[in-house]
């Protein structure tokens, strides 16, 4: 539904996109996820025909955004970061203009806009003008308009950027409702939120993919970090850690607080469980064992381990066949872009 | 089976002209104009201690200037207004299946269409006056100053847009738009007559005569006036133009021809330039 094939993008010198490649197939929710100023916003709106690649070609069901735009955007719904809507109009006559330029029948139109109405809960707003909205109901309408025309394909841009955290669990569950059907590619840089709705993950950063996989599959890949923390009473530090580190699959030992018993961090190699190795080492060594912690596994520290080490130039775990290094080596590029452009456009 | 659809444009346009008429400025600008057509007409002899409402010629002559100052200045603003991409619904209808051609043709009709709107009701509902307690004599010059306004109004319109789409941010934009009305509404003819001053006689007819086709509001305020009262009343590039074309009706076309050129070649331009531009 939605193919993207090595799309570059840059403004003036500095690229803010390069060569980014990804799928996405009917009844799946795609997350794009990626720091502020990775590239996720230029991408979106070259996907969407916003912006033309330097380089690549974007494919909506089977349109090409360059060759064939009128028929690719009109199998598209595109629901951008800041809602932009018309302040001065009226909720259902906004909807009923978005109907007409996707061509959706009169006859048709009519009805579409009271599911519409209905299904992203404005019934108490419908005849009220846009700018009297709060932020969570100008965001339905914005929801709304993208799906007026019931098309194939939908492209969310932060959809639940600056709502509270009801609102946000409604329009969650919204776009769960919504995904049986379509092939939906959502932006966005709140973790829990891609993990929560998204069938796949996609992360970008400084203007490529860095990471690719289902929420579990990203995980997994950085199972293996897991990190313990043990308290022991009883020995002192030093014999305790030399224990510690003759365990298998144990790394990274270091001693945190030695204040009411010997407080250790360590690491667990390839996701190993330790809680019944460590109970046996303080039995082992005549200790007494106060606090066993492991610390899980979140997408954070995924996302960081492929956003964060990038920018210091670290190697970075190469997912599915992206090639995260190269990322690293162009540095804040797209960053730079996107601040250029903004700059540029103040 | 289901009515055809509306073409694009048409569409944007109904949208545009909705929004326009929704917006209070749109009002205040009719009633202003009503206001000051209803007092040019009835204070307008108040030198020669007569008041009341004056014919439609003289109306006419004493409100072309007003409308040369106010109408470019509303119109470029309102086309600034409407074509700005920071509010981010234009940015929208850049994703929408619609051609780039096609969002400028409806913005500048929808536009144009809300400035039509404004000043039919401007200049109507005193007319309705005039008429009444002035007679109906001079109606034609009337009419005629209502059509070179409203040519004037889309001139500025598509200049607006031009300048709008260039430098992409409203602004920009607006700070340029009052620097053109500027130039153009006051600067412009002080520059000409400056200019001729310094020439010999044939040089200073030329550059005046060439002068009149390069600023719209030049062409509509010697149209206007040729139309209305004949080529007595103005001055040098007017009597020129009539002499030349070999009377005052293929002269008023011409400069009438000339302010349509000045509303098709910025719009043109205005859709080239998008059409090629990332926003």
């Amino acid at each position: 539904m939605i193919e993207v094939k090595g799309i570059s993008k840059s403004y003036g010198p500095t690229l803010a996109v390069d060569n980014v490649s990804f799928e996405v197939h009917r009844g799946e929710i795609v997350g794009f996820l990626g720091p502020n100023g990775a590239g996720k916003s230029t991408s979106m709106k070259v996907i969407t025909g916003y912006l033309a690649p330097d380089r690549g070609t974007v494919s909506i069901d089977g349109n090409d955004i360059l060759e064939a735009p009128i028929a690719a955007r009109s199998r598209l719904g595109y629901l951008p970061e800041s809602t932009p809507l018309y302040e001065d109009m009226g909720v259902l006559d906004y909807l009923d203009f978005m109907g007409r330029m996707h061509n959706v029948p009169a006859e048709r139109r009519r009805g579409r806009i009271d599911e519409l109405v209905d299904i992203c809960d404005l019934g108490r707003m419908a005849h009220k003008d846009i700018g009297e909205l709060s932020k969570g109901y100008r965001q339905r309408v914005g929801l709304a308009q993208a799906l007026v025309s019931d098309p194939p394909v939908l492209v969310l841009d932060e959809p639940t950027s600056g709502l509270d955290p009801a609102q946000i669990v409604e329009i969650r569950a919204l776009i769960r409702e919504i995904a049986r059907e379509k092939a939906i590619l959502l932006s966005t840089h709140i973790l829990p939120e891609a993990q929560n709705v998204c069938d796949r993950i996609l992360i970008i950063s400084q203007g490529r993919l860095v990471g690719e996989g289902t929420p579990g599959e990203l995980l997994s890949m950085a199972a293996g970090g897991e990190q313990y923390t043990v308290t022991f009473k009883g020995r002192a530090g030093a014999e305790l850690r030399g224990a510690l580190e003759r365990l298998p699959r144990v790394s990274d030992v270091s001693l945190l607080s030695e204040e009411g018993g010997s407080r250790f961090r360590l690491k667990a190699e390839g996701g190993a469980d330790l809680n019944e190795k460590l109970f046996d080492l303080a039995v082992s060594q005549g200790a007494k064992l106060l606090e066993l912690n492991k610390t899980a596994t979140t997408l954070e520290s995924v996302f960081l381990q492929l956003t964060g080490t990038s920018a210091s130039g670290d190697a970075l775990h190469s997912v599915q066949g992206h090639d995260a290094p190269a990322a690293a080596e162009q540095q804040s590029g797209a960053a730079a872009a996107e601040q250029a452009k903004e700059a540029g456009d103040e | 089976m289901s009515a055809p659809r509306l073409h694009p444009a048409a569409i944007i346009a109904r949208q545009e002209l909705r929004i326009a008429l929704r917006n209070r400025w749109i009002f205040v600008y009719a009633a202003i104009f009503a206001a000051l057509t209803g007092a040019v007409s009835y204070f307008g002899l108040s030198v020669i201690e007569f008041t009341g409402f004056q014919g439609f010629e003289r109306t006419t002559v004493s409100l072309l200037n007003l409308v040369l100052y106010i109408v470019p200045l509303a119109a470029m603003l309102m086309t600034v207004q409407s074509f700005s991409v920071e509010g981010g619904a234009t940015d929208q209808l850049f994703t929408e299946p619609v051609t780039r051609g096609e969002i400028v043709c409806g913005k500048l009709l929808g536009v144009g269409g809300a400035m039509a709107w404004a000043t039919l009701l401007g200049f109507g509902l005193p007319a309705v006056l005039i008429a009444r307690y002035a007679g109906m004599d001079g109606l034609s010059s009337y009419l005629i100053l209502v059509l070179s306004t409203l040519l004037i109004a889309f001139s500025f319109c598509a200049i607006s847009a031009l300048i709008t789409i260039a430098l992409r941010r409203s602004l920009r934009a607006y700070a340029v738009v009052l620097v053109v009305w500027f130039l153009m509404v006051l600067v412009y003819d002080l520059t000409v007559i400056g200019v001729s001053f310094l020439l010999s006689e044939g040089y200073a007819n030329r550059v005046a005569f060439v002068a009149l086709f390069l600023n719209p509001v030049d062409c509509a305020r010697v149209g206007t006036l040729l139309a209305s009262v004949g080529k007595e009343a103005y001055g040098l590039a007017g009597a020129q133009l009539v002499r030349s074309l070999d009377g005052t009706e293929k002269a008023v076309g011409l400069l009438f021809l000339c302010l349509i050129t000045w509303t098709l070649v910025p719009a043109l331009a205005s859709n080239r330039l998008l059409a090629r531009q990332d926003i």
